[in-house]
């Protein structure tokens, strides 16, 4: 990878491509812009791209579609952009392999810091993007739905959680019956959203055991471990 | 007493039905009744007071004739002739009596005065019950009850009475178990029938009602299988063709609201980027405070615009552990925002509905009153979501006021504390999109409660 990442912006609006342009430009980052799915994919074939930012709703071609495409022919990171808020949206795009997303109007600064994140994320990988995860997990009497991100009993019921309290519980599952240190937890469940973890882990760690154990107060799924950080105590089936 | 009667078509139409057929079957049935009991006492009675009276005649007739009774060997009448009755005047059966008169004007025998009873039962002689062999006693015996003596005295014209008991038959006593059963019989087949024809109106018409209940507004409006009768068909097709209507127009409106938020963020998410380098800084910042408030008060308009129109699937889900999520979104914020503990309470409702609900009024709290409570808790049929702050409160007679769309107490103020003017607005629809209600209340120690009150559905 150059120094300077270089990002392709796929949005029809001027208004929107020309400014955030401007914007990633001046904080390091190299951007080629397409107004189009055509366009971008010759930008693709033509160029050596590192990020792919990507609107949904497009005329013609549009980005969930393009989004599959680049998800199918290479291992670009791809960061999704949407004027709907509607978690289907967010789910769809997801599961097609989108490595994160934000809807309009969104902060450029935050969008920035995602960029980064998930860049940092695939140089940490060695160039493989580790698609998101859409499995479910059960453990105990619980199921946790990474597509949907939630939380449901066995009845049915669902437990909503906070970013903070998900991200940690999900780092929890996919690493069953092992000690994770704080810092590990951290950085495990840090991944998608920033400004989730102003909170210290003690804190979400008590959070959920408030809303998953049966009595807080002697846990029986997520077990301190004196000087070592926390472990899932059970076993989890990939469901 | 009202409670108790049926409600439904079918019920109603069943309980007409089943009284109207028993007042019309209880007369015709008491008619038939009295008319088989005429005839069979007439046929019973009459033999045997045309016998008494041809023998008072007999015993009258001849004055040389001594003998005072007269027996009637097989059929065991005996006939007494008396200067007084057997029996004293006002015990007699008046139909019978009638019927004694009759045969004596039929014979052309003129009766003074006439007396007559049904007597009681026939016993059989010792010598019978002697002569019959053991296995036929049982037979004789029960031919003997069948039996009934009729005790008859009439008054001749020269004074002399003629007393006489005649054995005759008892009339039947299953001798209206026939008609009776007739009578149920048809009684069940016409309610029957008629609660068939009922339920062939009332079913497609509660199928009617639950398509209509069940109509949410969304795309998938409810068709209901058009059957009964020509009348029902004809609303259930009618019913049809407007929920799809409906339905054709609310995913109309929908697709023009997501046009316009897709249209109105897309300016707004540029000048949100523009705006990051606007030179000096405080004026940047000012400016994303006014596109940030743009954006939610645009938010507000298309969630408000689409409450009611089940866009989202109702869930169970715990309320409570929901609105903590967005406690905790405040508290990243920083903003003293407290969540009392509690236990799970769990409702079937839209998640996102509710959590922009909550949001908008925690937010409100916060904005007003400058930190706020927050309360979960199951209620007889539901849950209820608290949330009360220490802030000036609203007064009472604005209390319904507020909770329409843009309406501010003070308008002076309104651009310092900002707000789309539609958060409890909003919260309101949201809670009656579940069937439930937004209480707001003053509290006795200051500030104010706000309530949504959510039904648990079928959770």
């Amino acid at each position: 990878m150059a120094d300077e990442p270089h990002i392709l912006l796929v949005d029809d609006e001027r208004d929107i491509r020309d400014p955030l342009a401007a914007y990633l430009s001046r904080n390091g980052m190299r951007v080629t812009k397409a107004e189009n799915a055509a366009v971008a994919r010759q930008v693709l074939s033509a160029y050596a791209i590192d990020l792919v930012l990507l609107d949904i709703m497009m005329p013609g071609e549009d980005g969930l579609s393009l989004a599959s495409h680049v998800r199918a022919t290479t291992k670009l990171p791809i960061i999704l952009v949407t004027a709907r808020t509607e978690e289907t949206d967010r789910i769809v795009g997801l599961e097609l392999g989108a490595d994160d997303y934000v809807s309009k109007p969104f902060s450029p600064r935050e969008l920035l810091a995602r960029i980064k994140a998930v860049l940092r994320r695939v140089n940490e990988t060695g160039g493989v993007v580790r698609a998101p995860d859409t499995d479910s997990y059960g453990f105990g009497p619980w199921v946790l739905k990474s597509g949907e991100r939630e939380l449901v009993d066995a009845d049915g019921v669902a437990i909503p959680l906070s970013t903070g309290e998900y991200n940690l519980l999900h780092a929890l599952v996919t690493h069953p019956r092992r000690v994770l240190s704080r810092e590990q937890l951290l950085d495990l469940s840090q991944g998608r959203e920033l400004a989730a973890f102003e909170r210290s882990i003690d804190n979400h760690i008590s959070r959920l055991r408030k809303k998953i154990e049966e009595n807080p107060s002697d846990p029986k799924l997520i077990k301190t471990v004196w000087g070592g950080g926390y472990t899932l105590a059970t076993d989890v089936r990939k469901l | 007493m009202r409670r108790f009667l049926p409600k439904s078509l079918i019920g109603q139409i069943a309980l007409v039905m089943a009284v109207a057929l028993l007042v019309a079957q209880a007369i015709n049935f008491s008619l038939i009744f009295t008319e088989r009991q005429r005839v069979s006492r007439a046929q019973i009675e009459g033999p045997a007071t045309s016998r008494f009276i041809m023998t008072a005649q007999r015993l009258a007739a001849d004055p040389d004739d001594e003998r005072t009774e007269w027996h009637e060997r097989r059929r065991r009448g005996r006939f007494v002739l008396s200067d007084a009755s057997v029996l004293p005047p006002g015990v007699s059966d008046p139909a019978l009596v009638a019927r004694l008169r009759e045969s004596a004007a039929a014979a052309g025998v003129t009766l003074r005065d006439a007396r007559a009873i049904s007597g009681g039962a026939v016993e059989p002689s010792e010598r019978l019950r002697e002569r019959t062999p053991p296995e036929r006693r049982d037979k004789m015996e029960r031919r003997f009850d069948r039996l009934q003596t009729l005790i008859l005295s009439a008054q001749l014209e020269d004074g002399r009475w003629v007393n006489g008991r005649v054995v005759t038959s008892r009339p039947n006593p299953w001798m209206m178990l026939r008609p009776l059963a007739a009578t149920l019989l048809t009684y069940l087949i016409i309610l029957g029938a008629m609660l068939l024809v009922a339920a062939r109106i009332a079913r497609p018409l509660r199928d009617l009602a639950g398509a209509a209940n069940r109509f949410r507004g969304n795309s998938e409006a409810p068709q209901v299988e058009p059957r009964g009768p020509a009348d029902v068909r004809h609303a259930i097709l009618a019913f049809n063709a407007m929920s799809a209507r409906v339905g054709a127009m609310l995913d109309e409106k929908d697709r023009m609201l997501g046009a316009i938020g897709h249209d109105l963020r897309t300016p707004l998410a540029s000048l949100r980027i523009r705006a990051e380098s606007v030179e000096p800084e405080e004026e940047g910042a000012r400016m994303v405070a006014t596109i940030e408030e743009m954006t939610s008060m645009l938010d507000d308009t298309l969630a408000l615009a689409r409450t009611g129109r089940g866009v989202e699937q109702l869930r169970a889900i715990d309320v409570a552990a929901l609105v903590d999520t967005v406690v905790e979104e405040f508290l990243a914020l920083g903003q003293p925002v407290e969540m009392k503990p509690g236990g799970r309470a769990i409702a079937r409702i839209q998640p996102n509905l509710i959590r922009r609900a909550a949001r908008n009024l925690i937010e409100n709290a916060v904005k007003y009153a400058g930190a706020a409570r927050v309360a979960v808790h199951e209620t007889d049929d539901g849950v209820a979501i608290d949330i009360s702050d220490n802030g000036p409160g609203i007064p009472e007679h604005e209390l319904a006021n507020v909770q329409e769309p843009f309406y501010r107490i003070e308008p002076s103020r309104s651009r310092e504390t900002g707000g789309s003017g539609l958060g409890l607005t909003l919260a309101r629809a949201a809670a009656q999109a579940h069937g439930g209600e937004l209480e707001l209340a003053n509290r006795t120690e200051g500030g104010l409660t706000a309530r949504i009150v959510l039904p648990r559905g079928d959770a």
